[in-house]
């Protein structure tokens, strides 16, 4: 792209009024990663966190297995971070199912799309862009899918060469359907089909419209990674603006964008550390056994105000028998035992522990406890 | 929409603690071996929580059922 191009296409963008922070994609550069670990999707079941934000869908499936990892193979025009990475691992036994779709989801909160204006007189459009790389070519679909009026509108795009870094931009029209409440809901899904079956094909989506299952991948034609052992998918400097026109991809700190995710999903374990069991001393803190085994912690904060009050998950320290998530370990009696422990009076900024059966303790005493945490609270 | 795809092995009271949070159990995947383990996660009753959302569709469905707290 030419430097005029490029400041004629900002100064569009200007005029669209977003400038700054114009991405309303969290983590479209894929480069916070807070589970750390590659995540494996088994067949008909959802991961809603893989890398920072983004989910993986398998609906419907049967044998099929994928993983989700972080790449650091991206598009050299984009010059920095990374890329999430779909690879199928156990590919479907038979030809792929009419009621079978395999998906790369992201979800934008509804108080950030107010600048949208969908169903209003001044809706407004805006624009997709992002890089994709394929080791199977074809025809590809994308979909925006509004939360509040149920309504859908999509476009198909080509992949034009296996293994190659292609840069596709997608302009949509305003949603004068629907309004999007300004709430902590989810406002718009935007979602990268993978495969799909006929029941989601054969509609057409190209104008926005009440959502039927036929406009879900509408004009999909290649689905091929659900049968190809060890075909991939991969994403990169995905974008979503105001406008008309896909601006460069807008680079942010790492530190905001983490930032940004911790609304989400937030852990104990320091980044870089997989959330879970084995991570000792990570978050060490003092319980009470305050009364007929009723053991609390005091109260843990998180990083940033969630979206809303989190699911909390409690894993314990490793090395102790039993050791699993739920369970935290306490010394007690001179050793370290194994407790369930659960998280209670969950707001947006926090929680406590407790439990309610702890061997050996005693009334009004404390003790010294290893436990880790995870809290998500994404849309 | 498609539903997101949540199957709960179980859902409990946590009122013995004094909590409203709810006990919940699901089937995950352990990303350091690939094996299947059983996930504890305290969940609040809360409609903005993705989790209790569906928790709820399927108490509301009959496809659920929450047990007492112990």
């Amino acid at each position: 792209m030419s430097r005029a191009r490029t400041f004629a296409d900002l100064a569009t963008a200007s005029e669209a009024g977003s400038l700054s922070k114009r991405n309303m994609i969290d983590n479209g550069n894929f480069a916070v990663n807070q589970k750390t670990s590659t995540i494996t999707c088994a067949a008909n079941s959802s991961v809603g966190t893989t890398l920072d934000r983004w989910e993986i869908d398998s609906s419907a499936t049967d044998q099929l297995s994928v993983e989700i990892s972080q790449s650091d193979d991206v598009p050299t025009e984009l010059g920095e971070g990374f890329s999430i990475k779909y690879q199928t691992k156990t590919v479907e036994s038979a030809t792929v199912a009419s009621d079978e779709i395999v998906r790369l989801i992201h979800y934008i909160e509804a108080q950030d799309c107010q600048r949208l204006g969908y169903g209003t007189s001044s809706t407004k459009t805006a624009t997709l862009s992002f890089y994709v790389k394929s080791s199977i070519a074809g025809t590809f679909s994308f979909i925006i899918y509004a939360d509040d009026g149920a309504d859908i509108i999509g476009s198909t795009y080509t992949i034009n060469s296996a293994d190659t870094w292609e840069r596709k931009t997608i302009t949509f029209v305003g949603n004068n359907l629907g309004t999007i409440a300004n709430d902590t809901g989810i406002g718009l899904y935007l979602q990268w089909n993978i495969a799909a079956g006929s029941n989601f094909t054969g509609g057409d989506n190209s104008t926005w419209k009440a959502y039927a299952a036929n406009l879900l991948a509408s004009g999909h034609t290649q689905s091929t990674h659900m049968t190809v052992d060890e075909s991939t998918f991969q994403l990169a400097g995905c974008q979503f603006e105001l406008g008309e026109v896909a601006t460069p991809f807008e680079h942010i700190n790492f530190s905001d964008n983490l930032a940004k995710c911790q609304r989400y999903y937030s852990k104990s374990t320091p980044y870089g550390t997989a959330p879970g069991h084995g991570q000792d001393g990570t978050t060490n803190c003092v319980s009470i056994d305050m009364a007929s085994n009723l053991m609390r912690t005091d109260r843990f904060f998180f990083p940033t105000s969630m979206r809303a009050a989190p699911t909390v998950t409690c894993h314990a320290q490793s090395g102790v028998s039993g050791s699993g998530t739920g369970q935290w370990a306490g010394y007690i009696s001179s050793s370290w035992t194994q407790f369930t422990f659960s998280g209670g009076n969950v707001t947006t900024e926090g929680f406590c522990g407790s439990a309610g059966s702890t061997a050996g303790s005693q009334d009004g005493y404390a003790y010294w406890t290893h436990a880790n945490w995870e809290a998500n609270a994404e849309l | 929409m498609i539903n997101r795809i949540i199957k709960f092995k179980s859902v409990k009271k946590l009122t013995n603690l004094g909590f409203s949070e709810l006990e919940v159990v699901v089937e995950d995947i352990n990303p350091m071996d690939g094996k299947l383990y059983d996930k504890r996660m305290s969940v609040p009753q809360d409609l903005n929580n993705r989790d209790y959302v569906e928790l709820k569709r399927q108490v509301d469905a009959g496809e659920l059922t929450i047990e007492d707290a112990d």
